[in-house]
């Protein structure tokens, strides 16, 4: 058959994993579900904020919003840095790759770090899941956001160390890495709104 | 077996009945607020995050998705051009 009339069911199997491999098909499909559901949370907080007079509630304590704000410079650092390092990847510098990825991890350990810290400061301070909806929300959203972030540092650390072996397949990094961009993204929003509304 | 359809049955005349009666529907209809939490208190506000965080939940899975057949099809056209090339 002539390329020019191919379809998109007719491509070979190689042809198809060119057009988008099943491991970066398969995270998207996840992230695209992932975004509803942060979605869905953000929604739910805006109402329920929108329908309060005095937001944060006066009697609860004010979230870390400038060491928050330093944070979010590591998470964001942590999306340039796997940019950076799928291009070293790209370009078959491994070993600046596999670099670069160490880096990304050890970012995402110190964001987790600074917010496992954070959230000790503000249950010291009273703010709790059942101190009020701010607090339930907070715990809530940032929670979530914290588990993805590590769900994704354990797959990262798992890509680290498969890096140096022979059956270390590109792909199976590309899928991870659609998946921090998602944990990267959502970050800034949330923030906004969480902490600067 | 069914009997044949009876000749100069008006399909026309159905339809338009069926849009008279939705167009009807759609401008008798009045704001019904069921929800006693999302209005209870800051009423103007309420209401204009309970709409937009309607109408972003109701843009969002469609922009993704259909971002996603962009994305696809643009890949596709490239891949295309590199197979015919």
């Amino acid at each position: 058959m002539p390329a020019a009339t191919i379809t998109p069911t007719e491509l070979s199997p190689i042809d198809r994993k060119k057009l988008i491999p099943s491991s970066v098909l398969g995270v998207t499909v996840f992230v695209l579900t992932e975004m509803m559901f942060f979605g869905g949370l953000i929604s739910a907080y805006l109402i329920v904020k929108a329908g309060n007079i005095m937001w944060p509630p006066p009697d609860q304590p004010r979230l870390p919003i400038t060491l928050t704000a330093f944070n979010t410079l590591f998470l964001v650092g942590s999306g340039i840095m796997v940019y950076l390092s799928n291009k070293s990847l790209a370009r078959g510098d491994n070993a600046a790759s596999k670099k670069q990825l160490g880096v990304v991890i050890l970012f995402g350990i110190v964001f987790v770090g600074i917010q496992g810290f954070e959230w000790m400061r503000m249950l010291g301070h009273g703010l709790t899941m059942t101190s009020s909806t701010y607090g339930s929300f907070f715990y809530m959203i940032i929670g979530c956001h914290a588990l993805h972030v590590f769900g994704a540092l354990a797959v990262l650390i798992g890509v680290f160390f498969k890096f140096s072996k022979p059956d270390f397949k590109h792909s199976s990094y590309w899928g991870i890495q659609v998946f921090w961009y998602f944990v990267v993204g959502v970050w800034p929003i949330i923030y906004i709104l969480v902490y600067l509304s | 077996m069914a009997d044949h359809l009876y000749s100069g049955l008006s399909i026309m005349k159905l339809k338009t009945i069926t849009s008279v009666s939705i167009a009807c529907f759609l401008l008798a209809m009045s704001q019904a607020e069921a929800c006693p939490v999302c209005f209870q208190t800051n009423g103007e506000e309420s209401r204009w995050a309970f709409y937009a965080t309607t109408a972003f939940l109701t843009v969002l899975p469609l922009s993704m998705v259909g971002g996603a057949v962009i994305y696809l099809r643009k890949r596709f056209l490239r891949l295309k051009d590199e197979l015919v090339n």
